[in-house]
């Protein structure tokens, strides 16, 4: 384990071998799939003429949402439609599902719908969803002492705001799958997904399945970074509609202009906070109101809004604690997952603080950052204990190793001399929860394939997209095993193998999934190591030769 | 007159004749759905990410060295006449190249959907330049997006190769036998008709101008970096079409007394180098124009015919008082640049004619004062919010000849004759700079878009000049 280990497709993503989504071979029969989009953010559906689409010679089938068993689905709470009913609530948000035979027909395809809307009109800015108190979910707080106490004894108070712009995820591989009909109704579908137990959920149930009907399966994406956790799934049911209707093989593989319209981004956020200190720096109460952008839909930004939440005191003990967060609704696609998972939005507000604070007392940040930071014993606001803390050290040998003072001080000095470039320096901490917040979904399971020539197969529910999760895996099987790496693979993820799994998301992907293969592993070597010992013990004659065994 | 209904390359070292709608498709296509080389990799169909990129030299004798294309926005049939090589040609007998084995060596590729293209735009990178630093590096890769590595890995990967041990690319293949296979076709004029669709590829430009004669609303296809970006988001780029690929003389790069000649499908990679020694500054704006990708495959003469009022080459070619070389079924005329740009996307053009090249002057290095500027929102890689040319000659602090061009200011690219005539013949002093900023306020006619309100504009170019002035005076 203690060596570095090539990315296990390393070579075949320089020879071009390396296969995703649309690099599968085109299945007899198969048809392609696209997605008309609501051209307005927030309106009424008068009426909806697909008959010139349909007359084209290419377009096999036009779907809408009567044509789904069932429409509604979000990962926390059920408010979204696969293809919208009777209004739309977002530039970009499906309509209908159009099959063809071939790839380039879309463009007019789409514009042979005839779609009749009365425009309504559309909240688009976050400030106004705040005035106009439009939100999805309820208010929650964190809370601990008592701040209002704490903020009106105060020393020093400093009241503000801090906005935090969305962004787009742009995967280099756009939304993708492929949807298979088997015999006996079943369906298999190949999508570029982190979430494969979701996407098959969803499938079936839109499509009036039972899970045991469908199988998804992904081999790995080309890129997701948060936006294929929930939001690969709605493509998927889309091939899968065509692919349960027509019979035939059906593939939906966005263009990345459409796949930028339609799918949701990083939450924008905008906090408010007034906090209290004293003439040192030391925090004594923060009392902070976070807003978010969900846009259209709850989809994850419930959640995500909890982890902003309890990142809000990132490294620093904050004794009187008071934080409300509530999403809010935008007439945009509704935002989603996307690295750190609101973490980095209350990470960003209490260092932004921190160097306000530090700007009013005429202070460097560092010293308030090292005032402030948990010492041992301390608790968060949410009840954690801090333990294993190294922070503190980590401050003071991060300022001793770069000379930090005097590195401030030639700073200081170049700002005063020349009026064209400034400079600045700071030292941040960060504090992550690794996990899912949603406790249960902190687990995972693996499935162990020993071969007869002792090479080894290993499937979990990881879902590979870069980050190297199936690499790890095998170095901890072949560890395992006190064999070479060479000798473990990594397969495809498929929901046949491993069910009822946890996205590959919350920075859990290779904890869980590599502790599950190492468990499967042991359970499996300490059997092994049970019949070695009986074979090893017999007398010499009876004994296979070790050139036959395979360690 | 003989015609072949097919367009010839060679793809990773087999012969390919490619007709009907095939010949259409964008070469991504082509490549991945027609022949199943799913390694080129479709991203933002606008050449824009570089994870389509190819390796391509065209069949003549004067192009030796393989340089990178995107594919997504080349269409096929202008892949004629060439040699190519996809990332699933480069390893031979399953031994990879310098590149491949570094890239895996250094981690360059994570989610690996990028990783082709890097490896293709890095292999152009050692076929063209054996010195290798980490500026070059960055900027061979200006048209490659990675978004899970953060590049580190990949320029690390870039520095690690042994550059002694890379083979050029032609000795991939047999190319001395693939260019007989070739050879046969290179002067044999294509038409290749499907339904409506035509496509006509003449080898003289007496042909073309038979052809645009008859066909008025013929579109010209030169690099297709601007129409295959059109074609891409669902825009019809006409029935006819028309490539100069063919005809010798297009290919055109010569000095011709104190002007330089540009022929048709010059591109501007081959330009920039061409320029190096002779009008340095041109060459070196050009670098902050596009990406390698693009530059490989876009003209001069396409960059000027699309008409855009940001098109990043014409205010110097305003300033090199550039003429306009075009033919037509009654033979050549030539139209100076000025003249010939008349409003938004419409220029002095009969409907017979079409462009041949551009000629310019190089103004004389040690009496001139030249500023080109560009600016955008990311310095490469991007569409101009405005640009300008400055070349002034001096003698004595007396401003003998003031030229001055903008782009991005108004339906059209201007040149600002009537500031011009106020410098001539003065020593620049602030006063005189002010007068000159108070006049280019007035002259110039900027609007608002996503790149820039018009008050941005109409400030940064008195900022561009003042910057000009600062530098030169
Ligand atoms: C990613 C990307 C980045 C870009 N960056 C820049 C940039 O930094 N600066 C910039 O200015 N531009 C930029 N462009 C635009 C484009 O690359 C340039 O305008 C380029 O010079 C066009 O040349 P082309 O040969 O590809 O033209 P084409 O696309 O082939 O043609 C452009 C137009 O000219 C017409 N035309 C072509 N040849 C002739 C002829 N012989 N006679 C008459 N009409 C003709 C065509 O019909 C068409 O209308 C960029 C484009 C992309 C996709
Ligand atoms: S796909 Fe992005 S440049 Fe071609
Ligand atoms: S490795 Fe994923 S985009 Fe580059």
């Amino acid at each position: 384990m203690s060596k570095s280990a090539y990315h296990d497709s390393g070579r075949s993503y320089v020879t071009g071998d390396a296969e995703y989504i649309d690099d599968r071979p085109l299945v007899q029969g198969e048809v392609f799939v696209d997605v008309f989009y609501s051209p307005v953010a927030h309106g009424k559906i008068r009426s909806l003429d697909v008959s010139a689409c349909l007359a084209m010679p290419e377009v096999l089938a036009v779907y809408t949402h009567k044509d789904l068993k069932h429409n509604l689905w979000g990962s926390i709470f059920h408010d979204q439609v696969f293809l919208a009913e009777d209004r739309v609530q977002f530039v970009g948000e499906p309509i209908a599902v159009i099959a063809a035979t071939k790839r380039d027909v879309f463009h007019t395809a789409k514009s042979k719908i005839k779609l009749e809307i009365e425009e309504l009109e559309p909240t688009l800015d976050l400030q106004k969803a705040i005035d106009t108190k439009f939100f999805i979910g309820p208010l929650r707080t964190i809370q601990r002492g008592d701040a209002d106490a704490a903020l009106k004894a105060a020393v020093h108070k400093l009241k503000g705001d801090i906005e935090i712009a969305g962004q787009e995820h742009f995967y280099l591989e756009s939304q993708a799958s492929i949807a298979y009909p088997k015999e006996d109704d079943q369906i298999e579908i190949h999508s570029s997904s982190q979430h494969p137990t979701e996407v098959q959920h969803l499938v079936a149930e839109a499509l009036g399945l039972r899970h045991h009907q469908v199988v998804c399966v992904v081999k790995r994406m080309g890129g997701a970074f948060g936006g294929k956790e929930s939001q690969a799934a709605p493509f998927a049911v889309f091939a899968a509609l065509v692919a349960q209707k027509l019979k035939r093989p059906a593939r939906v593989i966005l263009t990345k202009d459409d796949d930028m319209i339609m799918t949701g981004k990083r939450n924008p956020f905008k906090n408010f906070f007034e906090v209290a200190f004293d003439n040192s720096g030391k925090i004594t109460a923060l009392k902070a109101e976070l807003f978010s952008d969900g846009g259209a839909y709850a989809d994850l930004s419930t959640a995500i809004m909890e982890r902003a939440m309890l990142h809000l005191d990132n490294a620093y003990f904050i004794p009187n604690f008071k934080v409300a967060g509530q999403v809010c609704k935008t007439h945009t696609p509704p935002n989603t997952a996307f690295r750190g998972f609101g973490g980095p939005k209350g990470v960003a507000t209490i260092e932004s603080i921190i160097e306000d604070i530090a700007v009013f007392l005429k202070k460097d940040s560092l010293e308030i950052r090292k005032i402030n930071t948990y010492q041992k014993d301390q608790t968060t606001p949410y009840g954690q204990k801090i333990e294993d803390n190294v922070l503190p050290q980590l401050f003071a040998d991060i300022e001793k190793q770069t000379q930090y003072k005097q590195w401030r001080k030639d700073i200081e000095t170049h700002n005063s001399g020349n009026h064209s470039t400034y400079r600045g320096l700071s030292v941040t901490a960060v504090k992550f929860g690794i996990s899912f917040t949603t406790r249960f979904l902190n687990q995972g399971s693996a499935l162990v394939n020993v071969h007869m020539d002792g090479s080894i197969q290993v499937s979990t529910g990881a879902t590979e997209m870069g980050q190297g999760v199936n690499i790890k895996i095998a170095q901890v099987v072949a560890e395992c095993f006190s064999i070479p790496i060479d000798d473990v693979k990594v397969m495809t993820t498929s929901t046949e193998k491993i069910p009822n799994t946890s996205a590959t998301a919350a920075s859990s992907g290779s904890d869980i999934n590599c502790q599950a293969a190492l468990t499967a592993a042991q359970t499996i070597r300490e059997r092994i190591a049970k019949v070695a010992k009986a074979v090893l013990s017999r007398p010499k004659e009876w004994r296979i030769s070790p050139k036959r065994m395979a360690w | 007159m003989k015609v072949r209904d097919y367009i010839v390359l060679t793809i990773n070292g087999n012969v390919h004749k490619i007709s009907g709608e095939q010949a259409f498709m964008p070469f991504s296509s082509l490549l991945r759905y027609e022949i199943g080389l799913t390694g080129t990799k479709v991203v933002c169909a606008e050449g824009d990410c570089g994870a389509c990129t190819i390796l391509y030299r065209r069949h003549s004798a004067d192009a030796d060295k393989f340089v990178s294309i995107n594919s997504c926005i080349s269409t096929s049939f202008l892949m004629d006449m060439s040699h190519v090589i996809s990332v699933e040609g480069l390893a031979k007998q399953n031994q990879l190249s310098e590149v491949q084995d570094s890239m895996i060596r250094n981690f360059g590729g994570q989610c690996g959907f990028c990783t082709p293209g890097f490896v293709m735009a890095l292999s152009s990178m050692y076929e063209n330049t054996k010195t290798i630093t980490e500026q070059k590096v960055k900027n061979y890769l200006t048209g490659n997006l990675c978004r899970c590595t953060g590049y580190q890995p990949i320029i690390n990967a870039a520095m690690a190769v042994d550059t002694k041990k890379v083979a050029p690319l032609k000795s991939c293949y047999n190319y001395e036998k693939l260019t007989k296979d070739l050879e046969s076709d290179q002067f044999v004029p294509i038409k290749i008709t499907v339904g409506e669709k035509e496509f006509f590829a003449p080898t003289t430009l007496a042909q073309a101008a038979e052809y645009k004669k008859k066909h008025p609303n013929v579109r010209l296809f030169s690099g297709a970096t601007d129409i295959g970006v059109q074609i891409n988001k669902g825009r019809n780029p006409g029935a006819n079409l028309m490539s100069l690929h063919l005809i010798p003389e297009m290919y055109a790069l010569k000095h011709d007394g104190d002007q330089i000649v540009v022929g048709a499908r010059v591109n501007l990679n081959t330009l920039q180098k061409f320029l190096e020694g002779k009008s340095p500054k041109f060459a070196e704006f050009l670098n902050i124009f596009a990406s390698p990708q693009i530059k490989n495959a876009a003209t001069l003469v396409g960059n000027l015919a699309n008409g855009s009022p940001i098109a990043d080459t014409t205010p110097y070619l305003l300033t090199a008082d550039a003429i306009v070389e075009l033919f037509g079924s009654s033979g050549t005329r030539s139209v100076a640049l000025t003249d010939f740009i008349k409003g938004y996307k419409s220029f002095d053009l009969k409907d017979d004619e079409f462009i041949t090249g551009i000629r310019f002057k190089i103004p004389n290095a040690s009496s001139s004062k030249i500023g080109l500027f560009k600016v955008s929102q990311r310095r490469d890689l991007d569409i101009s919010c405005v640009n300008s040319s400055f070349v002034f000659q001096t003698q004595n602090n007396k401003i003998e000849k003031a030229k001055i061009a903008y782009g991005g200011v108004g339906p059209k690219a201007l040149r600002l004759f009537d500031v011009e005539k106020v410098l001539e013949g003065q020593e620049m002093t602030p006063a005189l700079a002010s007068k000159a900023k108070q006049m280019i306020a007035t002259t110039i006619t900027p609007i608002s878009d996503m790149r820039g309100s018009a008050e941005f504009r109409s400030q940064i170019c008195l900022d561009l000049f003042e910057r000009f002035v600062q530098e030169n005076f």
